[in-house]
């Protein structure tokens, strides 16, 4: 549950280009996150909108939507979303779930998405030797400012 | 526009290292995770506050020393495991034993990840466990930690192992990463007569200019550390030896 230092860098970065491009106010900040992450969007849109207060993103458009993440065998082929294997990770995984001082479980991929390429193989052909497609963690897609 | 954050969580978890000390080779199975082991022990028994991170992301190893521990999340991130006084973090506490396969860009991710989200608060020192080779960790802290950032290099009195681990020693001054010194291992054992045996041969005492600071004796009792959860001064010549070497590092 780390959800709130990654909007604090997220605040403090947006802020740091908005000073550079001696803007005076943030219009949209867009934020992707990628659903291998296991990251709540609620808790960091509510983390930014909490931490921008009194800085040159208060009161900005805040949008922040999930993306699902996809897989791609690199061997044979085979497509598939981390979604559709999620339980199953969750079940095989349940053991090395990382606890937190508010009691939630997280896997370790939400703090490491890459540590997906030892959770799971391809469906298919059992390969490790797979690609993720598209958004895996949280990456800000765009910040539009006022000059 | 496009804004890299993951930068700022790195300066903010590491800010209050003092030191990194990176235990590097070139070569593998020259011991380098024993050493920053026992490195990371010698200088906490100092009263030093030190952490050790296993950067070996393919092979990590240093959880084996730290058994039935486990890491916990917190607002700012992961709080790395603590015991002895010690603070540890390596992904072979969230692996299990299976295999870590992580390629091309992934791995500097991940290496990025590995720094932006362990929360070390304050140390004296951080004792980097790197992984043989020459590759994206040694690139990623001298980029990030140019200030702080030192390099103990292991060897063996091996040909094949000097040679590697001279390659090693170049790319580090190209970088401009101080050395704080040359470890050599398995350099010898004292057989039960009293003779010095060096079955590696004679080895050196410098290495491209940079000074061999110890020279560690081959001690069949390291392996008992693991496999019988030892403490390291079980070792005891091992352990003699580097206790010297760990003074150096404090005093680099």
């Amino acid at each position: 549950m780390h959800e709130w230092s990654l909007a604090q860098a997220i605040v403090e970065s947006v802020v740091e280009a908005a000073n550079n491009k001696k803007a005076k106010r943030v219009k949209t900040l867009e934020v992707e996150v990628g659903s291998l992450a296991m990251l709540d969007k609620d808790i960091i849109l509510e983390a930014i909108k909490t931490l921008s207060e009194s800085t040159k993103l208060e009161g900005a458009e805040i949008k922040i939507y999930e993306e699902e993440t996809k897989f791609r065998c690199k061997k044979c082929g085979k497509t598939w979303s981390f979604n559709e294997e999620k339980e199953e990770i969750e079940k095989r995984w349940e053991d090395s779930k990382i606890k937190d001082e508010y009691g939630t479980d997280d896997l370790p991929i939400h703090y490491f998405p890459e540590l997906i390429f030892t959770m799971t193989s391809c469906p298919s052909c059992k390969s490790k030797d797979f690609e993720i497609i598209g958004s895996r963690e949280i990456t800000i897609k765009s910040v539009t400012i006022e000059v | 526009m496009e804004i890299e954050f993951k930068n700022k969580l790195v300066e903010k978890n590491t800010a209050k290292i003092k030191k990194i000390i990176m235990v590097c080779s070139g070569k593998g199975g020259v011991g380098k995770s024993i050493i920053s082991y026992a490195l990371t022990k010698a200088i906490s028994k100092n009263g030093k506050k030190v952490g050790l991170l296993d950067l070996d992301i393919h092979g990590p190893v240093e959880q084996l020393f730290f058994r039935k521990r486990s890491l916990f999340g917190n607002k700012e991130g992961l709080e790395p495991v603590y015991s002895d006084s010690i603070k540890v973090m390596s992904l072979g506490f969230l692996s299990k034993d299976e295999p870590i396969p992580i390629k091309g860009r992934y791995k500097e991710e991940i290496l990025e990840n590995l720094l932006s989200e362990v929360t070390w608060n304050s140390l004296d020192f951080l004792v980097v466990d790197m992984p043989p080779g020459i590759s994206d960790e040694l690139f990623f802290l001298s980029r990030n930690f140019r200030e702080k950032l030192s390099a103990v290099v292991v060897t063996t009195p091996s040909l094949l192992s000097l040679n590697v681990v001279k390659r090693m020693v170049k790319l580090l001054h190209q970088e401009k990463v101080k050395i704080v010194g040359i470890i050599e291992n398995l350099s010898y054992f004292v057989c039960k007569h009293g003779e010095v045996i060096r079955p590696f041969g004679e080895g050196v005492e410098e290495l491209e200019g940079e000074k061999v600071i110890g020279k560690l004796p081959i001690d069949p009792k390291l392996e008992e550390i693991v496999a019988l959860e030892e403490e390291i001064d079980y070792a005891n010549t091992f352990w003699n030896s580097i206790k010297r070497v760990a003074e150096i590092i404090e005093r680099s």
